[in-house]
């Protein structure tokens, strides 16, 4: 589905990486029902404060 | 010699990311909550003299009762001169008291901007939510954001990918995008390297139109000097906030000294998860984006870490808005 050099989408620098989604459109717009959007969960990166790396 | 372990090796294949979920603190019952507050109030209390007995203290006159006979034995002896009250030189005792620390929030609130918008998708069967902008592309059909929103850094594509641009207290007042491809640097999908933590969708026509031609589209720039004072916006949705409206912070960006090798620069700020992927423009306006909110440190960040946004991240770009 996706590569770096030769993939579906034509992607061809070796430095990225391209991904060819393929749900359909409207799927997609279905699946997001205002209560999924509601529920869904931030997604962060929380890297452990200076003092924890410090004392591990 | 003694030793401080940094981030670099645990992070070396990849990342700790840490989800935190809305609402998902566990509440205090009721019950707890009555039999605190039953426990502070009942311990006596009496003067070293002994002179407060309860009787006295129940019996004691309110105080304003004196400062009316006060005012009143002012009034039958005349007004004093003004000159002895009012003279004198400004002065400040010090306390002892510890200083209290005024919390002042580092973020401002802010109405929706039509081309910044909310980011749905789904990873490992978790739906998930971030911020995203709308850039400037030659397919006129670009978001840009972090990375770890559209590829699980390292691992797979997210699906279900939506762009929600102008979002608004539950409103989709331009619509939603539904992604067509993802892309992000092969050294984050393949080694999780937060010095990539970017990423691009193109997204589907609406209604026959592009998503430029529907919002705009911010430009964007890459190796730009560092250090610049940058304003990022997004839309935390972790407590305190709730990822109903979008946010913003203003600062001028500083290195990373905890973890230098990460090369990224941070604001202060105080967002919290949701708004990864909001975009940061340089020099106070909307017009070039040249990063992305990407992480923080413990779990009451006060500082926001962008990527640099370098040749690597700019080949990323250059190949996504001509798909």
């Amino acid at each position: 589905m996706h590569s770096g050099n030769k993939d579906a989408a034509g992607s061809t620098d070796d430095a990225e990486v391209s991904h060819r989604v393929s749900q359909a459109p409207e799927e997609i717009l279905a699946y997001w029902t205002p209560e999924r959007m509601a529920e869904a969960v931030p997604r962060d990166i929380r890297l452990p404060a200076q003092k924890e790396s410090e004392e591990n | 010699m003694t030793s401080k372990k940094t981030l670099a090796g645990s992070l070396s294949t990849g990342l700790l990311l840490v989800v935190s979920a809305i609402g998902g603190a566990t509440a205090s019952s009721a019950t707890s909550q009555d039999a605190t507050q039953l426990q502070v109030a009942s311990t006596p209390v009496s003067s070293p003299q002994g002179y407060w007995t309860p009787e006295r203290m129940r019996a004691a006159l309110p105080g304003d009762v004196l400062a009316v006979k006060a005012v009143a034995r002012h009034e039958n002896q005349g007004s004093s001169p003004s000159a002895a009250v009012a003279t004198g030189e400004p002065t400040r005792i010090a306390g002892t008291a510890a200083q209290t620390t005024v919390t002042t929030a580092l973020h401002a609130d802010e109405n929706p901007v039509p081309h910044i918008g909310k980011v749905f998708f789904t990873l490992a069967g978790i739906n998930y939510v971030c911020s995203g902008n709308s850039v400037a592309a030659q397919n006129r059909s670009l978001v840009a954001t972090a990375g770890h929103c559209v590829n699980e850094g390292p691992g797979a594509f997210a699906t279900n990918w939506v762009f929600v641009p102008g979002y608004n207290k539950g409103l989709s007042p331009y619509g939603q995008w539904p992604a067509r491809s993802l892309h992000a640097a092969r050294n984050w999908t393949s080694g999780g390297d937060i010095r990539y933590d970017t990423g691009f969708a193109v997204v589907a026509r609406v209604g026959g139109k592009t998503l430029a031609d529907r919002v705009g589209a911010s430009g964007v720039e890459f190796s730009q000097p560092r250090g610049l004072t940058y304003k990022s916006y997004g839309y935390p949705a972790a407590a305190p906030f709730t990822g109903t409206t979008l946010v913003s912070c203003t600062g001028t960006a500083k290195d990373d000294t905890i973890n230098p090798q990460f090369n990224s620069q941070g604001i202060s700020c105080d967002m919290t998860g949701g708004s990864s992927g909001g975009p940061w423009f340089a020099r106070g306006d909307t017009n070039f984006q040249n990063s992305v909110n990407s992480y923080g440190y413990g779990t009451s960040s006060t500082t926001m870490f962008g990527p640099f946004w370098g040749s690597t991240i700019m080949k990323v770009y250059d190949s996504a808005q001509r798909k």
